[in-house]
């Protein structure tokens, strides 16, 4: 059994997961092998590596499209299989590669790779975090809004 | 134009001048000498349901679509009210899918770092608190900032900020030899923002500004040409037997339990099966906030 384990720069889940695929289906397709069977906590991403199509962490999903590609021409026998495998279920051989990625922590560093959903979901939570400051902001207060009590957690 | 065939009709044409000076003329234009009539100047100017006025400010575009999105607002009172109708929530879910995009259609135009908005923001700001009003079944009193809060509704400044953000970094996306990629300073244009001088580049105030601005920090690369995501080139067309998906019902225990015990088994099989490969994956993200 052997592991690897890159770091995936300034991402969401779903890039970081998109990433970890790509690093397992492109060791696996350099062995000589028929059969790769993929357990992953993320379906979505385990589709998206499989769809080129314009998204964030495109790259990863061409690297890994460009590996099986070549894997499938001329062995119609070779096949890969995409499990779905929830890490709370801390399942034996998932629970390790869970724990491996848990417990890697790796700083940013001055100019991190940057994905285009980590800056999306980055200028969403902007706006976000300015809502809740602007609750406290006392020129607001009593004029546009009271005192509410229970937090967000007490919306619709 | 009568030597290529083609007839110009007069009756058609429209006049417009653009202007940002004070009291500036908006001259008619007298086509009689060549027999027909005076064309005279329009106010504004509707291309593709953007509304253009002689400033460029596009009051007039927030007027109408504020407008129309107030009269949808106020023709969806009528499912519902403060003690019977639609719940709250699914009101709230109608005038964010039905509502905003109408009201919020085009504002790229208008809304950008430097320009002056406000007097556009408060047209949409007063049609959200009747949203809001509506969505609540609230005193028609009551503060502004409170019922958008407990309607869940994010102020509508808050709310075309995030969309310009998000809709700057989109730009990313286009393909190489897209025009408005063309303009930005990495592409060299005749019209480059990179050829502006250092008096145009500090007076310019342009979407284009901010789309520049957002993409310095994006590292990632798109291909939207690529081969592989054309129909008919794209793996899963071509192989598509070859790939399959297992998911998991994670509602239901007894699938799950089931789903390990397969997995048990393809692991022992593959362990003394030498031409399959099992590989588990998973990745971990630190939050943004401890970044």
């Amino acid at each position: 059994m052997s592991s690897s384990k890159a770091p995936a720069g300034r991402a969401t889940a779903l890039d970081a997961e998109l990433f970890a695929i790509r690093l397992g289906v492109v060791k696996a397709t350099s062995f000589d092998v028929k059969r790769i069977i993929i357990i992953t906590d993320s379906l979505t991403a385990a589709r998206r590596a499989v769809n080129a199509f314009v998204h964030s962490g495109q790259a990863h999903s061409l690297a890994i499209v460009q590996a099986l590609r070549d894997f499938f021409t001329n062995h119609p026998d070779h096949s890969i299989h995409f499990w779905d495998c929830p890490s709370k279920a801390q399942w034996s051989l998932h629970f390790l590669a869970h724990e491996d990625a848990t417990s890697t922590k790796i700083a940013a560093g001055r100019h991190p790779a940057t994905s285009l959903d980590a800056l999306r979901s980055k200028s969403t939570a902007a706006c976000l975090d300015a809502w809740r400051t602007s609750f406290a902001r006392p020129s607001s207060q009593g004029h546009y809004f009271l005192s509410l009590k229970g937090g967000i957690k007490n919306l619709l | 134009m009568a030597f290529f065939g083609l007839v110009m009709e007069y009756d058609k044409s429209k006049i417009f001048h653009f202007s940002r000076a004070h009291n500036s003329s908006n001259p008619k234009l007298d086509l009689s000498a060549i027999g027909t009539s005076i064309l005279k100047s329009k106010t504004y100017w509707q291309y593709l349901g953007f509304y253009f006025d002689r400033r460029l400010s596009f009051k007039e575009h927030v007027r109408f679509y504020s407008t129309k999105a107030l009269t949808t607002v106020k023709a969806m009172g009528m499912l519902g009210n403060s003690t019977r109708g639609l719940l709250p929530l699914q009101k709230r879910l109608l005038y964010q899918s039905c509502v905003v995009p109408i009201a919020t259609y085009g504002f790229r135009l208008w809304y950008f770092s430097g320009a002056p908005t406000k007097a556009q923001v408060s047209l949409l700001a007063t049609m959200q608190r009747k949203a809001a009003l509506w969505i609540l079944g609230a005193f028609r009193t009551s503060p502004t900032g409170e019922i958008e809060a407990l309607a869940g509704l994010i102020p509508i400044h808050l709310h075309l900020k995030k969309l310009v953000k998000r809709s700057c970094l989109r730009a990313a996306t286009l393909p190489s030899q897209h025009a408005l990629l063309s303009l930005l300073s990495a592409h060299p244009h005749p019209q480059s923002l990179a050829l502006l001088t250092d008096v145009q580049s500090a007076q310019l105030r342009s979407p284009l500004l901010d789309t520049e601005a957002s993409l310095l920090n994006l590292t990632e690369r798109f291909d939207s040409l690529h081969p592989e995501t054309c129909p008919g080139c794209r793996l899963l067309d071509n192989f598509p037997d070859h790939v399959s998906f297992h998911p998991c019902d994670h509602s239901n225990g007894r699938t799950r339990k089931l789903q390990f015990d397969t997995l048990d088994c393809l692991c022992h099989e593959a362990s003394s099966d030498p031409s399959t490969l099992v590989v588990a994956t998973d990745a971990s993200v630190i939050p943004p906030r401890n970044m």
